[in-house]
């Protein structure tokens, strides 16, 4: 162990050193795929009048997940193929095998939600290992990987407090999209939202990030006058939809 | 270079252009809640108007953030 130990790359930035960091890395592993087991595999291959193979290979999943995490430190090629390839199939082998209850309808929107959230910190959490991986020819000389690149300035406190607006903007749309009950209109409110959250977090990104790189700031009638069509046609929506609304 | 030379009245109404352009990112991410709340009550015509309103306000903080090089 301690040879592949000394292979390992150190970690600068943690003062965390051997068991304590492996115990660390294999948390980061299996906290969250437990918790993406728990929300969507293990609660419906669980459930009253689930057949016998469902359960096989739901635990099998979890125990694949177990030992992925558990051989991190000592065989981490082997770790990576049991605790992600091998939880992955194993948890979709359920899923194909328990599919009527993985019907749209019969899904709780907070349940997935939780689920995928579950499922982006599982591939995170591998992700982090990535920074231990054994030291590889495109190393410097001296055996580290090289230092990345320095950030040139840092964005003001108002930019980070843009694009936090932006960002709750486009959550909105999208937890909307949640509350749609019929199975044909939750799918088009979702491709709807997910279209507006994409939009509205480039907009919030080049509304934090662009006014802060000009290097002179336009005259306002050059900001305001490429807008007026924009503005125009949005006032006469606004009032046409007031006027909707009165005549309805 | 009109850019170059603005006074600084001018410059506090680009900061207040630059807080609209928040403002209507904002109001956009309203816009679209409504219209997707309204695909789900199937109010076809309702979602297609709080959508259109939404794009038109991402637009504005658009053209607002970033003028045409030949608007005058």
């Amino acid at each position: 162990m301690g040879r592949e130990l000394a292979s390992l790359l150190p970690m600068a930035e943690a003062p965390t050193r051997g068991e304590t960091r492996h115990l660390l890395l294999a948390t980061n592993v299996a906290l969250p795929g437990a918790y993406a087991w728990l929300t969507t595999v293990g609660h419906p291959a669980l459930a009253r009048g689930v057949s016998g193979w469902p359960r096989v290979t739901a635990y099998g999943a979890l125990l694949a997940l177990a030992a992925g995490a558990l051989l991190l430190g000592r065989y981490p090629r082997v770790a990576r193929a049991v605790g992600v390839i091998g939880f992955v199939a194993l948890c979709v082998m359920t899923w194909v095998l328990i599919e009527p209850r993985l019907d749209p309808e019969r899904l709780d929107p907070v349940r997935a939600a939780c689920g995928a959230v579950g499922w982006a910190l599982f591939a995170l959490g591998w992700g982090a290992t990535e920074r231990f991986r054994p030291i590889q020819a495109d190393s410097d000389d001296d055996g580290t990987r090289a230092k990345p690149l320095a950030a040139r300035g840092r964005l003001p406190r108002s930019a980070v407090i843009a694009m936090g607006l932006g960002l709750v903007a486009a959550l909105a749309p999208w937890l909307a999209a949640w509350q749609v009950k019929r199975p044909e209109h939750a799918l088009f409110a979702h491709g709807a939202a997910l279209a507006a959250a994409i939009a509205i977090v480039i907009v919030a990104s080049r509304v934090a990030i662009e006014r802060e790189q000009r290097p002179t700031r336009p005259a306002v009638r050059h900001r305001v006058r490429p807008a007026m069509s924009s503005l125009s046609a949005l006032a006469f929506v606004l009032a046409a939809g007031v006027v909707w609304l009165l005549l309805r | 270079m009109a850019a170059a030379q603005i006074s600084g009245e001018e410059q506090e109404v680009n900061k207040a252009i630059d807080a609209l352009c928040i403002v209507l990112v904002v109001a956009s991410g309203g816009a679209f809640t409504f219209g997707v709340r309204a695909i789900g009550t199937g109010d076809d015509l309702l979602a297609l108007y709080w959508l259109v309103v939404g794009a038109l306000l991402l637009r504005a903080a658009v053209e607002m953030l970033r003028p045409r090089s030949g608007a005058k």
